[in-house]
């Protein structure tokens, strides 16, 4: 195979994935005159930004005294200290203009009667660090991600950004010295693969919760970015801990945003009962993700949960009435008439905890940049190479991610590491010699897929995947259940090698896809379990019934999982959290109750 | 792909479509009553119903309506059913085929009416 | 369960084709979709279709069963007359099987600069507009291009280069209606034209077929007295 067939395309910068972090991202070099690429798997409006419904947390202080703050405070108590408390600051300081900027674009926010955005409680915040309950997320109906996506979008148009939608990233172009120059993608439509050569090369993927077998996720979160980066060399860092979302609707997955709990809905058990007051006094149905999630599934194993298997909860808004349901909260009642069967108006929305956002993932610090420990520090930058949104692990969710939080972190690292490519691309004007051993190894995982024949198909070792992380990596864990589906992935991926396509065409081959999709889920997977079994203690997420508590003294710190190959296939590290913030006193890790 | 457009052209030809057909509306049971009131409808009635001026008008004025709106009325199918490579020469000299002939149906109507004395 | 499914297989150059499946399958409580990702895992891998969020807020699974436009993600399997035909959106051109060329339909949304124009100097917070005015956007921000509503107009088969569609024109309609957008007029200029908004005669399939129950032909209605008020 020749690489130099391959069609070379020459651009400022790259942007993989077309969600809200990479079409803010794209915005800041588009609107700066770079000549930026985007390059996503669907249509931009298609990425699962689209799916988040309950808003974007910033202390405006539209309904309740608040300031930023107290969103740190609660953002580093929800990560359960594992958050990186530099970042978080940044994060929290700067939610307030990041929103703004959102609106003078153009996102239609829900309003106030006195014009201002609409604001609305969600778990996990408070005001006066640890006191009354604030009401700080700001919303668009229940429709807030496909607002702040479609708007986004909009921007790109005006600001004439170039999309190469429908192309799908194969693998990061990475030299010697460990510099990326660009990516590998294949034009799905086509099923021509060519290269993106880029000073910059920004990874915007999203998250990767398909490797279970229920998720909120879309069906093309695969975590593509994350297999890149393992691929190139490059750590994920805390791949253990994973939220898995209190109200996902039984078997579909789909998510019934935390705002129906900010407006007023409770959950009760079989017997009626409220059952968040004997775990969480005081937030009751408001506590942080993790919280809530654990307290269903005791419910649920104690015998109280609702119907037939007894394997789901019952979440409750009626008493909110129609008119409310309907002005605020429209699409949860569509999704519930259409996914469970119950208009929420008149019946109970029956919900489980199911898998819905990845806290880990590429590391990176808060300008988006890639970091790993080179040679001298766990934290060096990786030139050319960065990483924004939930691919991303910055870390500003630590443990457990507050709701509203994401598409906050979307907008405002987005923006960050845009800003920051411009800064690198200012000092590093040049391109550097592509090496064209990358190029065809690139090319090589994509030919891997012509085999002709094979004992096993690609949709068959995913549903085996999938029930062996939903059985040995959900919410409860302990080390029999995480060593046996260690034990059982490593059976599923020895056989991968034995997979084959039946369909081999070359032009929206959707079937290759799955199949290229299922190398990252596998190795991600693999980082999870690997990372969990290590991991013992119980902190936010990551809950091991053989260590219940959280162990601050060993366990302070940031997981990185590198993939090295026979032998060595896991490779673990560990970093420390970054405990002191930008400008302000540390907030010292206590017992963490809601 | 550069596209013209914008002639503007769009709402003068729906207003008028509109207005044309509010008039028809307006006229006819106006006339159907004026008719009924004038007794059994022979010939001298039917004839002095056209005698006064302003019925002339106000007919002349219907009948321009009828052709106005099934000139646009025309023109709009031509629009939605001819658009081959050639059918832009082809729609104009049908627009110009059908305004002389209902032209002429004006002309001739004017020619009826104000032979009424 | 019996489906009747339009291929078409680009490369091959063979013309195309209805395929029909047999599936073990049980309906209740399932979707179009889930029926179509049984058939490619179990039956025939190379089926092609797009999909992403299977909850219908991504757009993009918009395909015409039994004759209708829908989004296959929210159409339950359970009611809906066997064998289920399924074929592309129509009018747009057909890539693979059920997979068709949207580049016509993003063309006509960009071209109404779907996105706010407001020059003013940006405020140091937002720039307030109240619940009144927001519930304005109600029912035109919501649309998630998933060209059910345009590829069953008649108005569009017929003129699919110039009209601009009612998913186009519900978002033109959309920062017309935002008290926050200055560019008004320029967005009238724009429209009026024999093509590009008066094409529309009101047939309302599109408002027929949206999943997300939007009505666009009221849109269009209201642009239109828009452009009224403004000309007398």
């Amino acid at each position: 195979m020749n690489s130099s067939q391959i069609p070379k395309r020459t651009f400022d910068a790259v942007i993989v994935g077309g969600g809200g972090a990479g079409l803010r991202a794209a915005l800041q070099l588009s609107q700066a005159n770079l000549k930026v690429a985007l390059i996503s798997k669907v249509f931009p409006t298609r990425s699962h930004t689209v799916s988040a419904q309950g808003g974007i947390t910033a202390a405006l202080a539209n309904v309740s005294d608040d300031n930023w703050h107290w969103h740190m405070y609660d953002t580093v108590k929800g990560s359960d200290y594992l958050g990186d408390q530099d970042a978080i600051e940044f994060m929290c300081r700067n939610a307030a203009s990041a929103v703004y900027e959102l609106e003078h674009m153009g996102l239609p926010f829900s309003r106030l009667e006195n014009g201002k955005i609409y604001q609305r409680p969600f778990g996990g915040q408070s005001q006066n660090y640890g006191g009354e309950q604030a009401i700080r997320t700001c919303a668009a109906a229940d429709r807030t991600g496909h607002a702040l996506l479609h708007t986004l979008y909009q921007r790109n148009i005006a600001a004439r950004t170039q999309f190469f939608d429908e192309f799908f990233a194969l693998d990061l172009i990475r030299d010697d010295e460990g510099t990326v120059l660009g990516v590998v993608a294949l034009e799905i439509e086509t099923g021509e693969a060519s290269l993106f050569e880029a000073r910059a090369t920004l990874l915007a993927t999203g998250g990767a919760c398909r490797i279970f077998r229920h998720s909120t996720n879309a069906h093309i979160n695969t975590g593509d970015g994350l297999g890149m980066v393992l691929r190139a060399g490059l750590p994920l860092e805390d791949m253990e801990f994973w939220q898995f979302h209190p109200t996902g609707i039984p078997d579909v997955g789909s998510l019934i945003s935390e705002g129906v709990r900010g407006e007023g809905g409770y959950l009760v058990n079989k017997d009626g009962e409220k059952f968040m007051q004997r775990y969480a006094p005081n937030a009751l149905d408001l506590a942080s993700r993790d919280v809530v999630a654990r307290a269903i599934a005791q419910e649920i194993r104690a015998g109280r949960g609702c119907g037939e298997q007894g394997d789901y909860v019952h979440l409750k808004i009626e008493h909110l009435g129609a008119d409310k349901i309907m002005a605020r909260l429209p699409g949860i009642r569509e999704l519930s008439m259409q996914f469970a069967g119950a208009d929420p108006i008149t019946d109970p929305i029956p919900v489980t905890p199911t898998a819905h956002y990845m806290m880990g993932g590429i590391p990176t610090n808060m300008h988006g940049q890639v970091v790993s420990p080179v040679r001298y520090g766990p934290e060096e930058p990786t030139p050319g190479l960065y990483a924004v949104g939930e691919c991303a692990c910055v870390s500003v969710h630590g443990a457990n991610r507050l709701g509203g939080n994401s598409l906050l972190d979307l907008v405002v690292f987005g923006r960050a590491a845009g800003q920051h490519v411009l800064e690198y691309l200012r000092d590093n004007p040049f391109p550097r010699p592509l090496p064209q051993d990358q190029v065809d190894k690139a090319r090589a995982r994509l030919a891997r897929w012509d085999k002709p024949k094979g004992t096993e198909t690609v949709a068959g070792l995913r549903d085996e995947m999938q029930r062996i992380m939903q059985d040995h990596c959900s919410v409860y864990r302990n080390e029999a259940l995480l060593k046996q589906g260690l034990a059982m992935l490593d059976k599923v991926q020895a056989r991968l090698p034995d997979a084959a396509l039946s369909d081999h065409s070359r032009m929206f081959n959707t079937a290759r896809l799955e199949a290229l999709e299922l190398d990252n889920l596998m190795a991600i997977s693999r980082a999870t379990l690997v990372s969990a079994l290590a991991r013992t203690e119980s902190r936010g997420a990551h809950t091991r019934e053989d260590f219940p508590l959280r162990d601050d003294d060993r366990w302070l710190r940031h997981t990185l999982y590198f993939q090295g190959a026979g032998e060595h296939l896991d490779q673990l590290d560990y970093k420390p959290v970054r405990l002191k913030p930008l400008t302000v006193e540390t907030f010292q890790p206590k017992e963490r109750t809601y | 792909m550069r596209r013209v457009g914008g002639s503007h052209r769009g709402l003068d030809m729906w207003l008028m479509q509109r207005a044309s057909a509010v008039y028809m509306a307006l006229f006819l049971p106006f006339f159907l009553v004026c008719a009924l009131a004038a007794g059994p409808l022979d010939y001298a009635a039917w004839h002095g119903l056209f005698a006064s001026p302003a019925m002339k008008v106000a007919t002349f004025l219907f009948v321009a309506a009828m052709l106005a709106h099934a000139w646009i009325g025309l023109r709009e199918i031509f629009i939605d059913y001819l658009h081959c490579a050639r059918c832009t020469l082809l729609r104009l000299a049908l627009y110009f085929a059908f305004a002389v002939l209902y032209l002429g149906c004006l002309v001739w109507t004017v020619d009826i009416l104000w032979n009424v004395r | 369960m019996r489906f009747r499914i339009y291929r078409y297989d680009p490369e091959s150059g063979a013309a195309p084709r209805v395929q029909e499946y047999e599936l073990d399958f049980d309906a209740k409580g399932k979707k179009v979709l889930d029926a179509l990702i049984a058939i490619k895992d179990t039956l025939d891998e190379t089926l092609s279709f797009r999909r992403s969020c299977r909850e219908g807020v991504c757009g993009s699974d918009g395909v015409n069963v039994n004759g209708n436009n829908v989004l296959a993600c929210v159409t339950p399997l359970e009611g809906l007359k066997q064998p289920i035909e399924i074929r592309p959106l129509p009018r747009l051109g057909v890539i693979r099987d059920l997979i068709v060329d949207m580049a016509q339909f993003y063309q006509h949304y960009r071209a109404v600069k779907p996105y706010l124009i407001n020059l003013d100097p940006e405020p140091e917070n937002e720039r307030p507009q109240s619940p009144q005015q927001r519930a304005e956007l109600d029912g035109l921000w919501e649309c998630i291009l998933c060209g059910c509503c345009t590829t069953s107009c008649p108005s569009f088969w017929w003129n699919p280069d110039k009209f601009l569609g009612p998913a186009a024109l519900l978002q033109g309609y959309r920062f017309i209606a935002d008290t926050r957008d200055q560019a008004t007029d320029e967005r009238l200029d724009f429209l009026e034209d024999p093509y590009r908004l008066f094409r529309c005669h009101g047939i309302m399939n599109c408002v027929e077929v949206c999943p997300k129950g939007l009505n666009p032909t009221a849109a269009i209605g209201k642009i239109k007295s828009l452009l009224v008020k403004r000309a007398l």
